[in-house]
C-alpha cells in the first residue's frame, strides 16, 4: 500500500532542506521520487499508514488526566532562550536502510510512557521490570530458593515460560490502556525485548539482536509507538481557541501545517503554541522528546508524506 | 407411653446438642506477632464435612495480599481477585495444592482454585516477588485466626475430645488434645 499522492515537488522541498544549510554535512541520500522510497524499504516488514484515534481518544480519557506519551519534560517558555533551539541535523541516512537496536526500538516505541528506566508512571503506567523478570526461569529458581522454597528447573522454565507468553501478548494485543504493538514483526519484537531484558538486570545475549529497516519503517515506529497516543491520524487542524480547550491535532496535517524543521525542533526541543480566542503564545502541552534522533523525526515526517493516515475527522466541524 | 415417647423424640429434634466456643491465647515465640496464627480442631474419627458452597476471598491489591493468612475447609475454593492496576498471577510452589499457576489477570477480574485435600499452600506472584500469603486448607470447619495479640475464638464447636492444633507460617505447628464441653479454654504457644 503506498499513496498515490506523493509528488516529486514535495520530495524535493524535503531535499531543499537537508541541502539547504551551509553547515557541511554527510551525504545523505534523497528521494528523488516516491517509487525511490518504495523501494528503500523492501527489506522492512510492510509499511502502512497510521490509522484511527489516539490512544486517549480510543480509551475517552482527557489528556490531562494521563501521563501517557507524556513522562517527557516539556518544551520551554515562548520567550525562553530554551526556545530558540539549535538547527536539525543530520549525521546517517535517511532513506538508506537503518540498523535499529532493541534500545532504538524501546525509544520509539515505549520509552514515551514507560519512562527510560522502565519504571512508567505507577499507578497509571506500570512499570516493566516485573514482567521481564518474571521470564527469566533462573531468576524465579533463584529467587524460590532464597526464600526457602525451592522449586524444580521444571517448574521454573513453567512459570517463566507463562510469563514470556504474557510478555509477547501484552505486546501484541496490549491492556486495558496499551495500546497493541501487534505491527511490530517478530524479529523486531525479540530486538525490543532483548532490550528489555538489560533493562531488567536479565543476562542478555552476548550479541546484540539488532534489526534493519527503511526510513519509512523508523518513521512508521515513531509514528505509531509514540504520537499517536496523543493525536488522532486524521481530522481538521484545530482552532488556536480549541488548542487552548486542549483539542490535540491530528497527524495528518503535520506535514501540511508545519515544514519538516518546525517539526523536528518541536518534536526534540518543544515550541511554543498560539492559543486562544485571541492567539497567544504558551509552551503547550507537548513534552519535548529530546531522546529521539533529529533524523528518526525526519523519517517520520517523510512516512507521513508517503503514506498518509487513514480515516475520516474526527473533530467535529470547526465553529461559524 | 406413645405421648411420653413422642414429647422425648420432639425434645432430641428440638434440643441442639452441646456445643461451646473454644478460646483462648496463642503465644508466638521468635514472632512479631500471632496475626498470622490459625487455631483449628481436627475432625473426629470417620467424620467429614461437606464442602462450603460459598467460595472464600483473596484480594491483591496495593500490591499485598488480603487476608495475609486464609485458613478455609477442605472443598473450598477461593477466588482470587486482583483489585490493583498492574497485571498479577498467584502461583504455588506446593504439592499438595496441585503446584497451580492460575496466569496473568488484570484489575477487576479473579481466578480460583478448589484445595481438594489438607494443606498449607504458600501464595506467590510471580510478577511482584515481595507478595506472599497463606492458604490453609483445614479437615473442620472449627477454625479462627487469632488477633494479633494471640487471642482468638472457634464458635459453635460441639462437645467432644479433639486435638487442636496452631498453624503458623514463620513457627513450629503444635497441638494438644482438647475436650470441649461448652465454653472451653485452651491456650498455647508456639515457637520457631
Amino acid at each position: 500500500m503506498f499513496a498515490n499522492d506523493v509528488t516529486s515537488p514535495r520530495i524535493a522541498i524535503v531535499a531543499a532542506f537537508l541541502f539547504g544549510s551551509g553547515t557541511a554535512r554527510p551525504a545523505v541520500a534523497v528521494p528523488q521520487d516516491a517509487s525511490s522510497l518504495r523501494a528503500s524499504q523492501s527489506q522492512s516488514p510492510h509499511v502502512t499508514g497510521v490509522e484511527g484515534p489516539s490512544n486517549f481518544h480510543r480509551l475517552s480519557l482527557p489528556i490531562e488526566s494521563s501521563a501517557m506519551g507524556r513522562t517527557g519534560l516539556l518544551g520551554p517558555p515562548p520567550g525562553s532562550r530554551a526556545a530558540s533551539s539549535p538547527e536539525p541535523s543530520y549525521s546517517e541516512s535517511i532513506v538508506g536502510s537503518a540498523t535499529l537496536t532493541g534500545a532504538d526500538l524501546y525509544r520509539l516505541s515505549c520509552r514515551s510512557c514507560h519512562r527510560e528506566d522502565g519504571s512508567g508512571a505507577p499507578p497509571e503506567i506500570n512499570g516493566l521490570l516485573g514482567p521481564v523478570q518474571a521470564t527469566s526461569a533462573a531468576l524465579m529458581e533463584h529467587r524460590m530458593k532464597e526464600r526457602g522454597r525451592p522449586i524444580t528447573a521444571a517448574f521454573a522454565r513453567e512459570l517463566a515460560a507463562g510469563s514470556m507468553k504474557d510478555l509477547i501478548h501484552r505486546l501484541k494485543v496490549g491492556g486495558q490502556k496499551m495500546p497493541s504493538f501487534a505491527y511490530l514483526s517478530d524479529r523486531e519484537a525479540e530486538a525490543l525485548i532483548g532490550y528489555l531484558n538489560q533493562l531488567a538486570g536479565l543476562p542478555v545475549a552476548r550479541r546484540e539482536q539488532t534489526v534493519t529497516e527503511s526510513a519509512a519503517r523508523v518513521g512508521e515506529l515513531l509514528v505509531k509507538g509514540t504520537c499517536h497516543i496523543c493525536h488522532d491520524a486524521t481530522g481538521r487542524w484545530p482552532t488556536p481557541e480549541e488548542l487552548l480547550q486542549g483539542v490535540v491535532p491530528p497527524i495528518a496535517r503535520f506535514t501540511a501545517e508545519r515544514t519538516m524543521p518546525e517539526i523536528v525542533r518541536k518534536v526534540r526541543h518543544g515550541a511554543p503554541v498560539e492559543m486562544g480566542l485571541v492567539p497567544f503564545p504558551y509552551r503547550g502541552r507537548m513534552p519535548v522528546f529530546d531522546y529521539l534522533r533529529d533524523e528518526e523525526v525526519v523519517s517520520a515526517y517523510l512516512y507521513l508524506m508517503t503514506y498518509p493516515p487513514r480515516n475520516a475527522s474526527t473533530l467535529p466541524a470547526p465553529p461559524n | 407411653m406413645r405421648i411420653s415417647l413422642f414429647v422425648l423424640l420432639l425434645l432430641a429434634v428440638a434440643l441442639p446438642a452441646s456445643a461451646g466456643d473454644v478460646h483462648g491465647k496463642v503465644v508466638c515465640k521468635g514472632a512479631r506477632d500471632c496475626a498470622d496464627a490459625v487455631v483449628y480442631l481436627s475432625a473426629p474419627p470417620g467424620k467429614t464435612f461437606p464442602a462450603p458452597k460459598e467460595h472464600a476471598k483473596i484480594d491483591q491489591k496495593n500490591l499485598m495480599f488480603t487476608p495475609h493468612v486464609l485458613p478455609v475447609l477442605v472443598g473450598a475454593t477461593v477466588d482470587f481477585l486482583n483489585s490493583d492496576t498492574v497485571l498479577h498471577n498467584v502461583f504455588t510452589p506446593d504439592a499438595c495444592a496441585d503446584k497451580f499457576n492460575l496466569g496473568t489477570w488484570p484489575q477487576g477480574e479473579s481466578k480460583s482454585y478448589t484445595f481438594k485435600k489438607e494443606c498449607s499452600a504458600v501464595l506467590l506472584c510471580k510478577v511482584h516477588p515481595e507478595m506472599e500469603a497463606y492458604v490453609v486448607a483445614l479437615p473442620t470447619p472449627h477454625f479462627a485466626a487469632a488477633q494479633a495479640d494471640g487471642t482468638y475464638r472457634i464458635a459453635d464447636v460441639p462437645d467432644g475430645s479433639y486435638t487442636a492444633k496452631v498453624w503458623h507460617p514463620k513457627l513450629k505447628t503444635s497441638g494438644k488434645p482438647v475436650t470441649v464441653s461448652g465454653a472451653t479454654e485452651a491456650n498455647f504457644e508456639i515457637a520457631k
